[in-house]
């Protein structure tokens, strides 16, 4: 299945990309799609709307709004705290759950309606290499 | 900004013993005002995480640059994650008004800190220069 999510914590320095990771591989684990956008202080990865369309479900692991959260409108989908899906087995049970809930036809869904088309060309990740240029002596200068 | 074999009482003396190394390089100017944004970080939620990590953090006025003081510790810190001590902590500090790319390798480091391989790789490592080398490398991939 595909799925999509969304991950935000209060800070926008660690657990959004710490929840990145956990819910990516809670997908490679069990065998399906996941993508991640994540709302975090360096900025936001929006994602293609032709992704979200073509999503089974959607996780917001938030502890904020989700920013854009009309994108995802008609999705079946589990919200909870960003901690919840970082650590152990949590983002695999968090999948499952929502697979669960999904096949049941019991998973709540996003509330309002889903933009027609998107209008706006999300704005295209900078390349590594230029993303990362000057910064090292960086972190451990 | 390394820190092998740390011995801590328990996190706040941990999260000290590392940002006194951050002044030491001039990154945090005034610790007391940095140490008291991390602790209330800490209290929202604990940022010990199953797999014997630890990822403490703070934006603050007193944070001069983007960094990271990393400790390994044998005997483990108590950071509150479920399954016991922390024996691999990053201390994370971002200024106030991050420039967005360098947030971006602090989430960028973030990210990889949930590969279990990359933790066991720190954690195994004695040198501090190389787990400095190590982490500088995967953060720029």
């Amino acid at each position: 299945m595909k799925f999509v999510a969304v991950t935000a914590c209060i800070t926008g320095i660690a657990h959004t990309y710490m929840a990145q990771a956990a819910l990516e591989q809670a997908a490679k684990k069990l065998g399906h799609e996941m993508v991640v956008e994540t709302q975090g202080s360096a900025g936001t990865n929006p994602m293609k709307q032709e992704i979200i369309d073509a999503a089974d479900g959607v996780i917001f692991a938030v502890d904020l709004g989700v920013k854009g959260r009309e994108r995802f409108a008609g999705k079946p989908f589990v919200e909870l705290g960003v901690a919840k899906v970082i650590g152990g087995d949590k983002g695999v049970n968090v999948l499952n759950d929502l697979i669960a809930a999904i096949e049941a036809g019991s998973a709540p869904l996003v509330a309002g309606s889903a933009p027609v088309a998107a209008k706006e060309e999300p704005k295209a990740e900078k390349p590594a290499g230029e993303k990362k240029k000057g910064f090292f002596g960086g972190l451990f200068g | 900004m390394v820190i092998v074999g740390l011995e801590a009482t328990d996190k706040a003396d941990a999260t000290r013993q590392l940002a006194e190394r951050l002044v030491a390089a001039g990154r945090v100017t005034d610790i007391e005002t940095y140490l008291v944004a991390v602790a209330k970080r800490e209290e929202h939620f604990p940022t010990g995480i199953e797999g014997g990590i630890a990822i403490p953090h703070a934006q603050s006025e007193a944070v001069v640059i983007p960094s990271v003081a990393v400790a390994t510790s044998t005997t483990g810190v108590d950071f509150g994650a479920e399954d016991g001590k922390s024996n691999l902590i990053f201390l994370i500090a971002a200024p106030a008004n991050g420039g967005s790319e360098h947030l971006e390798i602090l989430g960028t480091l973030a990210y990889k800190v949930m590969d279990e391989d990359f933790r066991n790789e720190l954690l195994n490592e004695k040198d501090p220069a190389v787990i400095a080398a190590t982490l500088t490398r995967e953060v720029q991939k």
